[in-house]
């Protein structure tokens, strides 16, 4: 059964837009073009995430995610708007939304980030100790990570962002994704800052071993997993 | 933080000074006029009892002649009264007939209203003040009535002194006054200044707080509370137009965007490919300028202040070093964190964006530079962040420029960079009550973000 995206936006073109792309991804969408009827076919709660316009015509946004959260609907919301600044995001954040993204975003960023929200909607987090890919191990109590019988030697942030790829291993985690969740930043840092950090890691992790594990994704961000 | 008041000089002081000065005045004003009242009172009622005299001896001169007026003398000056009474009579010849004094006092005419003279008495051992007045009498004959006013003059110093230190009792109260009613003035003056301030640093909600009374204060207040209004209207009239372009600005460029990304996946022609991803770069950096601006409206309307928290400057610095150094290093810039130390309440996010900026920028800009130095030192309440680089610098004449808005020194060489970075930093310098300032590091750059209102 194909999990079911309900898109709250009244621009048409950006509406199509997400989807179109959601339906290739093999979403099932349905869609609400003003802020009183994306709250109606919300309430009942059947959808696996909800993309939330922040200005919208009827009820904005965010009044349709403060009613839907106190009506306790728990659904995965992530918020659209051009409102950009962090605090907007903070503001949103607080609000009870799972997310934010700015427009304009990249697809991908949308998507890594749908993907994000639903696994963990549905797994929960289950305390662990030890992440593994493959034949790289992250040991989190002892701080130590180990590819195959080799120990690699991390400075703290590297660590930290390794761990964050492992946790979402098998998914597309973008540039801004590393950065609000390694760094704690919302800002947009300039000169491929995050892409020197991955490229550091990259050689720490990967050279000299037969199968890459960190993918750069094109247009998107990167990867941790086996294959391409 | 409240700054030390030069007192002396200030126009409190002014009004202080001026308060006692008029108080003063009143005081001993009317303290003079009570003492010269009370004089006047006294000398009067002397005046009229020695008159009485002269006209009550006159009267017994008409019945008996000298020898009647004579033995008046003699009984009166016999009685107890008589102790404080001056009376002479002289014949025709100017010889005494009786009286209590040897002779007419030299100089005294005859005929003489009320005088003050010093004279000794018969049988007293000593010369005394007496109130006289001289009287002519039918047949040649003199009456001098006097009344010894020593003892008046001696009331009159008393009641002096007692009004002396009435004054000196006015003297403190006439300052507690002066400053009691300044205070009152300045108590409704800083609830203004108070409400200014506040509005200056972002916070237009602030009204100044009125007492309905409608006198000046509060008329000033009703004033200075309507042109609030009136500007907070203005503000968010512009805030909404701000953010509301930008959310038109936005969804065109979204659209663009979401075109250019479905075109993509639709094509495999090389050269339109190469086409789309140039146009999804300037579109890219059209987004990031007017997030740019809009941050910077922001940080200028004084929003996000509600979200300024206690920071460790050592460790802020240590993050964004972390952040940045594999950046730097890439382009052979070697970051350094010089000594950092202190505590400062400030916006996370627009800090370290700030202070990235200014990174990206040495980055960027900063030729022949291989060191950028990066340190933060809390001295008398302000934080003062300091981006050096060892490059080529910027001329002091182009420093002004490198700060305007939009402003690039040369627009040719660096394609991208809206030129925003440096209008960024400086808003968030203002957003923190702070200041932006290039100096020259020699060799090269010194950009110094201080934050916090310099202290006094």
């Amino acid at each position: 059964m194909s999990r079911k995206i309900l898109v709250v936006e009244d621009d048409a073109t950006a509406a199509a837009f997400i989807g179109k792309g959601l339906g290739e991804a093999g979403f099932n969408v349905d869609r609400a073009d003003n802020g009183r009827d994306g709250f109606f076919l919300a309430s009942d709660g059947s959808y696996d995430a909800i993309i939330l316009d922040r200005m919208l015509p009827g009820m904005n946004g965010m009044a349709v995610l403060s009613a839907l959260r106190a009506a306790n609907i728990e659904t995965p919301i992530i918020i659209l708007s051009a409102m950009g600044t962090a605090d907007d995001r903070v503001a949103g954040l607080i609000a009870g939304s799972d997310d934010y993204l700015v427009k304009p975003f990249a697809f991908a960023e949308l998507l890594a980030r749908l993907q994000r929200l639903m696994k963990r909607g549905s797994a929960g987090t289950p305390i662990e100790t030890r992440l593994q890919c493959a034949d790289l191990e992250l040991d989190l109590l002892g701080r130590r990570v180990k590819r195959g019988d080799m120990t690699v030697a991390l400075q703290p942030r590297e660590f930290r962002l390794l761990e964050y790829l492992m946790r979402h291993q098998d998914q597309v985690v973008t540039r801004t994704m590393l950065l609000e969740g390694v760094w704690d930043y919302h800002f947009d840092p300039g000169t491929n800052i995050i892409d020197v950090h991955v490229s550091r890691l990259r050689r720490k992790v990967d050279a000299g071993f037969a199968t890459p594990l960190i993918h750069t994704i094109r247009g998107a961000g990167y990867r941790l997993g086996v294959g391409d | 933080m409240t700054p030390r008041v030069r007192f002396f000089g200030s126009a409190t002081a002014r009004l202080v000074a001026l308060i006692f000065v008029l108080q003063m005045l009143a005081t001993g004003g009317v303290l003079l006029y009570a003492r010269s009242a009370i004089l006047q009172q006294s000398t009067g009622d002397q005046q009229a009892f020695v008159g009485e005299l002269a006209a009550d001896l006159r009267a017994w001169h008409r019945r008996g002649g000298n020898k009647a007026v004579a033995a008046q003398i003699v009984d009166r000056l016999a009685t107890l009264k008589g102790e404080n009474l001056l009376l002479l009579l002289t014949n025709a010849k100017g010889e005494r007939v009786a009286g209590n004094i040897e002779a007419w006092p030299a100089g005294l005419p005859y005929h003489a209203p009320w005088h003050t003279i010093d004279a000794m008495r018969t049988g007293s051992d000593r010369t005394q003040s007496i109130g006289v007045i001289g009287t002519d009498l039918p047949g040649g004959a003199h009456l001098l009535t006097g009344r010894v006013v020593d003892f008046e003059l001696r009331r009159t110093e008393v009641s002096q002194r007692v009004l002396l230190i009435a004054f000196f009792l006015a003297l403190p109260l006439a300052l507690l006054v002066a400053a009691w009613t300044t205070r009152l003035i300045n108590v409704r003056i800083a609830g203004i200044a108070r409400t200014a301030s506040a509005v200056g640093n972002g916070d237009l909600a602030q009204r100044v707080p009125l007492d309905g009374s409608g006198d000046g204060f509060d008329r000033l207040g009703q004033g200075f509370n309507l042109m609030l209004t009136r500007i907070e209207a203005l503000v968010s009239e512009l805030r909404i137009i701000t953010s509301g372009l930008a959310h038109d600005l936005r969804a065109p460029i979204f659209r663009l965007t979401a075109t250019l990304e479905t075109a993509k996946t639709e094509t495999s022609d090389p050269v339109a490919l190469a086409a789309m991803d140039r146009v999804s770069t300037e579109a890219g950096v059209l987004q990031a300028m007017l997030a740019t601006a809009l941050e910077i409206s922001q940080a200028e309307a004084g929003i996000g202040r509600d979200r300024f928290v206690d920071v460790d400057v050592a460790e802020m610095l240590a993050d964004i070093w972390e952040l940045y150094e594999p950046a730097t290093e890439a382009v052979g810039i070697q970051l350094v964190i010089e000594p950092s130390a202190g505590k400062f309440r400030l916006h996370r996010e627009l800090v370290a964006q700030a202070l990235g900026n200014l990174i990206d920028n040495a980055m960027k800009y900063a030729e022949g530079a291989d060191r950028v130095g990066l340190s933060g030192q809390v001295v008398d309440r302000q934080l003062r962040l300091v981006v050096a680089d060892n490059g080529t610098g910027i001329a002091t004449q182009d420093r002004e420029q490198a700060l305007s808005r939009f402003g690039r020194l040369d627009p040719s060489r660096h394609a991208t960079g809206a030129g925003l970075g440096l209008s960024l930093v400086e808003a968030v310098a203002r957003l923190h009550d702070g200041t932006l300032a290039l100096a020259d590091n020699a060799p090269g750059l010194r950009v110094e973000l201080t934050l916090g209102a310099p202290a006094g």
